[in-house]
């Protein structure tokens, strides 16, 4: 019986420390991601904030965009599938109640967006990323410094 | 004297971490320059109470700040048709301060004004608090329900058209020999034809001509104000709809339901279908989902979206890496089972 309760606590404690090294954790960065009217993706700004994130590795939904932040060896350490609309939408509506829109106009002038990441110790030896448009498979490198 | 158990209490503990993680809440941002912050705290209600936010863990900032940080006018040579020049001061504000979208609100008479502009919604303090709803589901990639005038039409309608609530399908000249045959041509191109129930039919006149039916505009999906998805009020199917009718070359465009949802008209719901969709982007954002008692159906969940084509390094990650996905279904399910 003792015997059996030792296993499972120690089985737990590798089990617990297995899951965290699967799931990304660290410090949560917040990645403000630019593009132009061509789609041409990059990182503008980041910043590294107090609260720890952890990512699941799962791509978001409808993604067609992914970075990849690569180490000095070339080899991938974190790749993240995401979404940005690439439409800009102008809405005219009929009141200021209800919202039928009676008019608009639709232009394609680039998109500004925030992305988090996990920043842990294997997040800190990158030293590339690379953001690559899924349609057309174009992509943007780019140096990153923590 | 109380007995303190050494092993037991470590063992809870770490079967406790097993399951916590670092909780994110979706943050949004909204900048505002209207002296009072009324329309941006509408904003704030409106979100709150709406499925499916109400079934994550979503905190909003407002920030005043002066107009000319804004640096909203009316553009695009079109009255009332709001753009803003600032938007990347904005969006770094935003992300030092922890958040995951920048919201705008325009203190701006002129009523009626909305952008989804680069990835940031808009609104004026003259239009409804939904229309901000109706913005950032552009923002999530919902396109719009409502018929285009010809000029957007033609810049906006393709043959490729596929979004979570919206699918370009041109029915074969010929006609179909059966439902099952139009599934078969078109299945694959459906976003959401898992959600498609096997005795829900995609075609009419005896399995000739595509389509479940037509969206009914006149009928407008209730706002949901509560924590638990809507009921089905008609099947999720293949309904025709009107965006792209005035193309030079008209484009059939499909819609999951058969009822106006907020892209047609802002004082409509999402619809049932639009629900489950929004759900799934918000999850898939990352945000965490609010532990209370949920009946979300299969259906809503497993949507079958535009998968992307990436192949993810998930360096260090297999079978776990959502396995707090699956500590959260688990705990759902126990709510569940408790509350029945």
């Amino acid at each position: 019986m003792k015997t059996s309760k030792t296993l499972l606590f120690l089985g737990l404690l590798f089990f617990q420390s297995w899951v965290h090294a699967e799931t990304l954790c660290g410090k949560a960065v917040s990645l403000v991601l630019k593009a132009d009217k061509e789609a041409n993706v990059k990182i503008t700004d980041k910043f590294i904030l107090k609260d720890e994130f952890c990512d699941t590795g799962s791509p978001e939904v409808q993604s067609n965009f992914k970075i990849s932040f690569f180490d000095e060896t070339n080899k991938v350490i974190f790749e993240k599938g995401f979404f940005a609309e690439q439409f800009s939408h102008f809405e005219q509506f009929d009141d200021k109640k209800s919202g039928k829109p009676v008019n608009n106009k639709i232009t394609k002038e680039g998109f500004e967006r925030i992305l988090k990441i996990p920043l842990n110790d294997k997040m800190k030896t990158t030293k590339k990323y690379q953001i690559t448009s899924l349609k057309d498979q174009k992509t943007f490198t780019g140096e990153i410094k923590w | 004297m109380v007995k303190f158990n050494t092993k037991k209490s470590l063992t809870i503990l770490i079967f406790l971490s097993l399951f916590s993680q670092s909780s994110h809440a979706l943050k949004y941002t909204i900048f505002t320059d209207q002296p009072d912050q009324t329309k941006a705290q509408e904003v704030v209600d409106e979100m709150k109470k709406t499925y499916p936010f109400t079934a994550f863990n979503v905190e909003f900032e407002i920030v005043q700040v002066p107009s000319d940080k804004l640096d909203c006018e009316s553009k695009n040579g079109i009255d009332r048709l709001v753009a803003c020049d600032n938007t990347s001061e904005l969006t770094r504000e935003s992300a030092r301060r922890g958040g995951d979208q920048v919201m705008i609100v325009k203190k701006m008479d002129k009523w009626g004004g909305s952008a989804a502009q680069g990835g940031i919604p808009v609104i004026t303090t003259g239009t409804a608090a939904r229309a901000m709803l109706h913005e950032y589901m552009h923002v999530l990639g919902i396109c719009d329900e409502y018929e285009y005038k010809e000029t957007e039409a033609d810049f906006y309608c393709d043959d490729d058209i596929k979004k979570p609530n919206a699918v370009a399908i041109k029915p074969l000249p010929n006609g179909y020999s059966g439902d099952p045959h139009a599934r078969s041509q078109h299945g694959r191109n459906i976003p959401w034809f898992g959600q498609i129930k096997t005795e829900t039919q995609i075609t009419q006149n005896s399995g000739v001509s595509l389509g479940t039916g037509s969206v009914d505009f006149q009928k407008l999906s209730s706002p949901n104000y509560s924590d638990q998805p809507l009921a089905l009020s008609e099947p999720t199917g293949l309904y025709r709809g009107k965006m792209c009718n005035k193309a030079r070359t008209p484009i059939p465009v499909w819609h999951p339901g058969g009822s106006a949802t907020i892209m047609e008209n802002t004082s409509a719901g999402l619809g049932a279908p639009l629900e489950g969709v929004v759900y799934e982007i918000l999850k898939s954002k990352g945000a965490n989902r609010k532990m209370a008692v949920q009946n979300v159906e299969e259906e809503f969940q497993a949507v079958e979206l535009v998968k992307p084509d990436v192949a993810v390094n998930n360096t260090g990650r297999n079978i776990f890496k959502s396995f707090f996905d699956w500590i959260a279904d688990l705990f759902e399910n126990i709510s569940k089972s408790i509350s029945r």
